[in-house]
Parts: structure tokens; C-alpha cells; sequence
């Protein structure tokens, strides 16, 4: 669609400000869903804003594109308090989810764990150090750090990546690491993988400390396209 | 320890509320889980130092080993 610069006295037909000037600018819409109703033939090089997931994008011809980099885009801060924090009604429009669990303490010895969409049946499986092979899944939930470790005082931090988490041909899995560290002096640092039998589609996350109670601790939840 | 946070993130509102029946009953059996899992490494840590011991070695000399 060529652009069109207008000039002052010519007459302003309905059929100019459609195709140029609507076309031209970026329409805001609360979620994909709303744009899909809206717009239901697209012209490639039009741009839109979407409040959801805070994403500007462009029709690229085929499908919806993000436009400029592919980062992360900060879903929830959320302070991590009680006995669990569940974080839901996650959207569904990117392809990896990232979280990043900052100065987590919990109450008393206690490992950081992890389940999603409230599921915790046996269908989960951490891998701390080395790989485990052809293992029955009977874990009820997957853990952030490790079993063992003498938490309390101690200031962990987790950082973490459940790739795919919308693809239901796919069962789930992740990849991440944690640290802490009781002082100065001394220090534990770990890699994680998860995985789980499951293939539903990442809806809700949940995490909470065994058998005790988050004192302190910020959650942050990521979508990158 | 039974209040816990549920955000819905896509509107942004927060919910705090204590567990119900079916939520402290999963609470206490992840907690059992944990001790049953805890005793079960520190049993086997125990006697893997045993075991080494009585080759004159220890957790240290295996570490090295490993690099």
C-alpha cells in the first residue's frame, strides 16, 4: 500500500483514511484474540500493539511477527510469601517461558520446588549433576535446588528456562542452574534439568518451599518469542 | 505455614488465602516425601564412606579423583 501524503483543501474521502491512514497507523488491541477479530485480513507491513504481552508486531505476509529484537518480555514480579506462590493464567503467545527466583530464604531447610498447572502426581523428574537413564518418573513435583542443602540463612537464587511450554506435541522440559551462598565465604552453585511426562501446555506454575514457609524472595516470569 | 499467593499474571490480581483440606494434605506428604528422600542419600552417603574408609580413602580422595 503506497503512502500517501495529503494536502490541505483537497477533499477527504472515507476510502483514503481506511486505506492509508488506518493502515498506517498501530492499532492497539487488548490480546491476539481481539486482533484476530478485528483484523481479519491483514495487508504485510501492518503494525499492531498488543496490551497482553506488551509485544508490537507486524504481519509479515503469513503470520504475526514480533518486530525488533526477540528478547524477553517481563511477564510478573511477584514476591515470593506464604507457603506458595502460584502464578496463572499465563499467556499462551510465546514460545519459551524464563523465570528468575531472586534472594529466595526460606523459613527453615527446606528445597525450592517447582509444578505446573497444579499437577503433582509422579510425573516429574530433576537431574542435579548427571544424567539419569531410562529412570521410572515417580517425582511429584521438579526442584530448583538441591536436595540437602542446609538452606536456611542461606540467600539462594535460581535462574530458569521451560522451553516450548505452549507445544503439546512435546512432553515438558527445562533447563536451569541455582546459587547460594550462607556469607562470604562459602557458597553452593548448581545446574538443573526438568522433565515431565506431561505434554499440556504450560497454564500455571507454582513454586514453594518443602515444609516451610518463604520468608523473603522475588519471583519473575518471562515470555520470549 | 498454610496462607499461599495465587497471581493471575494476564490480569494482574493477586489472591491470598490459607490452603484447603486437599492443599495441607499435599503440603504434609511433600514434607514426608523430603525426609523419606533425605534419609534415604544420608543412609547411602553414610555407607559409601564406610565402604571407603575400609579401603583407607575418603570422600576427599575420591573427589580428586573425579577432578
Amino acid at each position: 500500500m503506497p503512502f500517501k501524503v495529503f494536502t490541505n483543501g483537497v477533499p477527504l474521502p472515507a476510502s483514503d483514511l481506511n486505506d492509508y491512514l488506518m493502515e498506517q497507523s498501530i492499532a492497539t488491541f487488548a490480546n491476539s484474540a481481539a486482533r484476530t477479530a478485528a483484523i481479519t485480513s491483514p495487508v504485510e507491513g501492518q503494525f499492531t500493539y498488543l496490551a497482553s504481552t506488551n509485544a508490537l508486531e507486524f504481519w509479515d505476509g503469513a503470520a504475526w511477527a514480533t518486530a525488533g529484537g526477540g528478547g524477553p518480555t517481563l511477564i510478573s514480579t511477584t514476591t515470593l510469601t506464604g507457603a506458595s506462590v502460584t502464578l496463572s493464567s499465563i499467556p499462551q503467545d510465546y514460545k519459551d517461558l524464563y523465570f528468575e527466583i531472586l534472594n529466595y530464604q526460606p523459613a527453615s531447610t527446606a528445597v525450592l520446588n517447582m509444578r505446573f498447572n497444579g499437577l503433582s502426581t509422579g510425573i516429574y523428574m530433576s537431574r542435579d549433576y548427571s544424567q539419569r537413564i531410562n529412570e521410572t518418573m515417580i517425582e511429584t513435583q521438579w526442584e530448583i535446588t538441591e536436595t540437602g542443602q542446609a538452606n536456611t540463612g542461606t540467600n539462594f537464587s535460581a535462574r530458569g528456562t521451560l522451553w516450548d511450554y505452549t507445544n503439546t506435541s512435546f512432553r515438558r522440559y527445562g533447563t536451569g542452574f541455582w546459587f547460594g551462598n550462607a556469607g562470604t565465604s562459602n557458597a553452593s552453585v548448581g545446574p538443573q534439568a526438568w522433565f515431565s511426562s506431561s505434554t499440556a501446555a504450560i497454564t500455571s506454575l507454582t513454586f514453594f518451599p518443602t515444609g516451610a514457609n518463604f520468608t523473603a524472595g522475588t519471583v519473575k516470569l518471562y515470555g520470549v518469542k | 505455614m498454610s496462607e499461599i499467593k495465587i497471581v493471575n499474571v494476564s490480569t494482574g490480581k493477586e489472591t491470598v488465602r490459607q490452603m484447603n483440606q486437599q492443599e495441607l494434605a499435599q503440603a504434609e506428604l511433600d514434607k514426608q516425601n523430603l525426609e523419606a528422600k533425605l534419609k534415604i542419600k544420608a543412609e547411602a552417603k553414610a555407607l559409601a564412606e564406610a565402604k571407603l574408609s575400609s579401603l583407607g580413602l575418603t570422600a576427599d580422595d575420591l573427589k580428586a579423583l573425579l577432578g
